[in-house]
């Protein structure tokens, strides 16, 4: 079957009565599933996988991919409109998406991440379809050295993600690094600072860390201020649609975004959360407004928002092409595919061209649910700011509390909230950055994994790590731009204020 | 609003020291893990590298709380403002305890409660509904629709 | 739509229950909710794969939802201590390999599991061996190419393993002790996967998985499996060489279990063994287990647990020996 044709087969198989009632039903559950602070795409299709064995392959799998989108924006609402990160792929949003809202901007800042979304979901549904077997390679030639560039240096990087003091991204870094050594190292199984507390053997959920230093943190600040501010919480409610210049604006940055999301998808890892990441530090240092992202700029939340929805798209291609999956969201398709009797992999296009139509298909069809449920509960979610804070804030609360013990069934967990909450909010106020605190958690274990198993792996030969030409181009990039953003700040050293332009 | 006021500096002096003090004693940890060697590393590595990253860190703190000037000023909330914060921390806290023995129903429609009306001046009524509807609406649309599984506690709903 | 037909019940039962109408409706008996079966090891790796099917088939029989869930690393040892610490109720179990729960608490002293008096075996599911695959394009065509080379460059050939205290790593070690070679592992935590990818990417010489994650690889033609760690022919892979025959008994079985916490009330594990025992038996699941060359033999707890004493045993000699 050549692609055009593949499609229309597969969309055939989507656009059934039954096929398209499922795909309406897994984006709402995934909406509602999103917004619930803690619960992303993963917890959700996990709740869902076991309603899908009844169904044929290709209406569990559209459900499925409807689902996985549907939580993706949801988690992206609360983030926007509470500063609460449903998930670590979300943490980039609250930067600039809460202060957009602050500004009276949230329904259009949520009508562009539907956009963005779509676009990039979309645009890498096409990739997906026309490129599988080439790019599934792309997995093949990251190893532990490739993946120690990626990941080090992607630390160095993104410790000074936004503007600030030097110790204002690096102390919360080191934070963010230690805590993520806590636990049971993966490589050799050693229990580490666990003071033989069988909770801590387990480490720290990222999900709730995100939670507690953001979430509870914002809600501590607008409780403070609750009485000080004639009408409590109220954020302004001005037009739900983007200006022409928002929408101008975000143009470049949603065609970076696809860019990034769409690579990160093809390489083994946590590609969603990591390319918000990188989406996000990518237009802090290209976009022409950089100066003020960070500051409540469109940029920075069309690029992550429309990045991670790339990724979880391009995710499929080492699922399809390899049959491997690279995160838990794929596995869980791969488990809806396996209950077929359907193992994907290399010959999955020969022996089952319909189950690879109907993936495609499946994501499509997510894809344009998205924005049919989501686009007209803007206005929903933006009136969700009028309920009065006595009622919200306990509302907020209590929902990060559900998301966050069912993580993993954990009272640990949900005290850990706390904990973090009065953590963030202390960093808040000495303005030191928290997003710098998640990147460490995240990045941690990956950097010393692969480490240790790059070294295993050349037999202590140090030079595993640049020995590659993509080592080699990671840590050129690195380098690149770690020396520019030096270059500019002795530059306005030397031509301070206005002459520095260039 | 009214507030109390810390120096900026003294903060950052506070959190690079404590940072310091954190980062000697989680190296001192650290170093008892085992090695290993080279071709074969241990897991004390890394934990080895964070502890330095993070002294360096607290030090460049404590240098930046050290040239900041003693003008500039943090405002924490005093009086009533701080009340009401240290109110919505208890209430979390005794929450986060009373869940498991509650169960999830009866134990958020208590918090709600009393974090609602320490946060407004509705009256009892109006509050007591208000947390009602809430727990009773999430506890349908999550535990039960959507099977998220939350504590029981003693009495199962 | 059986979903939506489930959303509405569901619906309506919970709200007939907040009116206290209904509270009865819940009958204690197990399971009267979801169970969460824990698998200690990454997505899409072969103990992932079975244990899957397993969870699949095990909630057709309990009439109960049954979550998967992942949590690899520490060589299964983190997921397992997360099941044996859980609350023994019957609502978390775990599906495992004999490295995790039998070869890691020789090496770990600190773990707090370390016999199987401190959890409760339920069922042996089967077993099934490792085959070692090489890259298509490798220069090796046969297993004796493969060894002759490793004679005479030692530490030369590195072998993927899933994860390091595996029993790959510990079967290596017999095979450079019996046939007189020394080839090192390169672990990789990720599991059988990530080993995979290693050998496909030309970063390590071989590796040594099951057949589930290579198979489809073999048969696009990228990798060939080299020999089988086992003795005779392999239903499988029946052109590849048998390590056992050539060296005797080097190879380790890779055994998996259904466990849970010590503590679990007496009618769930009875219904548990029942469920997991029917599986077993059962048609679909003996179909299965030949596509992913699994080994179906099904044990009661007690049978297992004497199983698993017997490796760690085993286990000890070989490390003892080391």
């Amino acid at each position: 079957m050549d692609p055009i044709e593949g499609l229309l087969y597969g969309l055939s198989l989507a656009f059934t009565y039954q096929n398209l009632l499922a795909a309406f039903a897994g984006a709402f559950a995934g909406t509602a599933i999103g917004v619930l602070p803690g619960f992303g795409p993963t917890a959700g299709l996990a709740l869902l996988l076991p309603f899908t064995f009844a169904m044929g392959p290709s209406t569990g799998l559209i459900m499925m991919a409807s689902m996985l989108y549907g939580a993706m924006y949801g988690g992206s609402t609360t983030a926007i409109l509470m500063n609460m990160p449903g998930e670590a792929a979300s943490v980039m949003t609250c930067i600039d998406g809460y202060k957009l809202t602050k500004k009276g901007r949230a329904g259009a800042v949520l009508f562009i991440v539907a956009a963005g979304s779509f676009i990039g979901g979309t645009i890498s549904v096409v990739g997906v379809m026309l490129f599988v077997p080439t790019l599934a390679e792309l997995a093949i030639i990251f190893g532990p050295g490739e993946f120690f560039a990626l990941t080090a240096g992607g630390l160095l990087l993104l410790s000074r993600i936004s503007a600030g003091t030097l110790a204002a991204g690096l102390l919360p870094m080191a934070i963010g690094l230690l805590l993520s050594t806590v636990g049971q190292e993966a490589v050799s199984g050693q229990y580490r600072f666990t003071f033989g507390v069988n909770d801590l053997s387990q480490g720290l959920e990222l999900a709730v860390l995100a939670v507690g230093i953001y979430g509870i943190a914002e809600v501590m600040f607008v409780v403070e201020s609750l009485a000080s501010q004639g009408k409590p919480m109220r954020v302004r409610v001005r037009e739900m649609l983007p200006t022409r210049e928002e929408i101008r604006r975000s143009w470049a940055p949603i065609g970076r975004g696809t860019i990034v999301g769409f690579l990160f998808g093809l390489i083994p890892g946590p590609a969603t959360t990591l390319s918000t990441f990188t989406a996000y530090r990518l237009e802090k240092a290209v976009s022409k407004y950089k100066d003020e992202i960070g500051e409540g700029a469109i940029e920075g939340v069309a690029a992550p928002e429309t990045a991670n929805n790339a990724a979880a798209t391009s995710l499929m291609v080492p699922l399809l092409g390899l049959g491997i999956p690279f995160s838990s969201a794929t596995a869980l398709m791969l488990g809806a595919m396996m209950v077929h009797n359907v193992q994907p992999g290399p010959l999955l296009m020969t022996i089952h061209p319909e189950i690879f139509w109907a993936v495609i298909a499946s994501m499509f069809v997510g894809n344009i649910m998205l924005v049919v449920i989501n686009v007209p509960m803007i206005g929903l979610w933006v009136n969700m700011l009028r309920i009065p804070a006595y009622i919200l804030l306990p509302t907020i609360l209590m929902m990060a509390v559900i998301g966050s013990y069912s993580l993993r069934n954990s009272m640990f967990d949900v005290s850990l909230l706390l904990v973090l909450g009065i953590l963030g909010y202390v960093l808040r106020k000495l303005d030191f950055q928290l997003a710098p605190l998640v990147v460490g958690v995240v990045l941690g274990p990956m950097i010393e994994k692969h480490f240790r198993e790059g070294l295993y792996m050349s037999q202590g030969d140090l030079s595993v790590f640049w020995g590659s030409p993509i080592a080699v181009g990671i840590w050129s990039v690195v380098f690149i731009v770690v020396a520019l953003g030096l270059m500019s700040r002795l530059w306005k050293r030397i031509f301070p204020a206005g002459e520095g332009e260039g | 609003m009214s507030v109390t006021r810390l120096q900026k500096r003294k903060g950052y002096l506070a959190l690079g020291a404590g940072g310091l003090v954190l980062s000697a004693g989680y190296l001192g940890m650290s170093v008892q893990l085992p090695f290993g060697d080279l071709a074969r590393p241990g897991a004390s590595l890394f934990p080895i590298a964070v502890g330095i990253i993070l002294a360096f860190a607290s030090l460049s703190t404590l240098w930046e709380g050290w040239r900041t000037p003693v003008a500039e000023q943090v405002e924490f909330p005093a009086g009533a403002d701080a009340l009401r914060l240290l109110v919505l921390v208890g209430a979390l806290f005794v929450y986060i305890l009373a869940l498991p023995w509650l169960g999830q129903l009866v134990a958020s429609t208590l918090f709600l409660t009393m974090l609602m009306r320490v946060l407004s001046d509705a009256g009892w009524p109006r509050v007591i509904a208000y947390a009602l509807a809430v727990s009773c609406i999430l506890y349908v649309v999550f535990v039960r629709l959507l099977n998220v599984p939350m504590p029981r506690g003693i009495v199962d709903f | 739509m059986t979903f939506l037909a489930n959303l509405s019940r569901r619906g309506l039962l919970s709200v007939i229950a907040l009116l206290g109408l209904a509270h009865a409706a819940h009958a204690q008996t197990y399971p009267s909710r979801e169970i969460t079966l824990v698998i200690p090891f990454g997505i899409g790796g072969s103990t992932d794969i079975i244990g899957r099917q397993l969870a699949g088939d095990l909630a057709k029989v309990l009439g109960a939802k049954i979550n998967v869930e992942n949590k690899p690393g520490g060589t299964g040892t983190i997921g397992s201590t997360q099941v044996i610490q859980s609350r023994p109720d019957g609502y978390t179990i775990g599906f495992v390999a004999n490295d995790a729960l039998v070869l890691q608490p020789l090496l770990n002293p600190a773990l707090v599991f370390k016999s199987p008096d401190d959890y409760q075996p339920i069922v042996k599911m089967g077993y099934r061996s490792d085959v070692l695959y090489v890259r298509a394009d490798a220069p090796w065509k046969t297993y004796d190419d493969f060894v002759a080379d490793a004679k005479r460059n030692p530490g030369k050939m590195r072998i993927a393993i899933p994860g390091v205290g595996t029993l790959g790593e510990l079967t290596v070690q017999k095979l450079n002790k019996v046939a007189g070679v020394r080839m090192v592992t390169v672990p990789f935590s990720g599991g059988g996967a990530e080993a995979t990818l290693a050998v496909l990417g030309g970063r390590v010489e071989a590796s040594a998985g099951s057949v589930s994650v290579g198979a489809g690889h073999v048969a696009a033609g990228r990798l060939r499996a080299l020999a089988v760690f086992q003795r005779g022919k392999h239903a499988v892979f029946p052109e590849a060489a048998s390590i056992d025959d050539a060296h005797g008994d080097v190879s380790i079985l890779a055994e998996f279990y259904l466990f849970g916490p010590k503590g679990l009330p007496k009618d769930v594990i009875d219904k548990l063994v029942a469920a997991a025992t029917q599986v077993g038996r059962s048609e679909e699941w003996a179909a299965f287990a030949q596509k992913q060359d699994f080994t179906p033999d099904v044990k009661g707890p007690d049978a297992t647990k004497q199983d698993l004493l017997k490796q760690g045993k085993d286990f000890a000699e070989r490390l003892a020996d080391k």
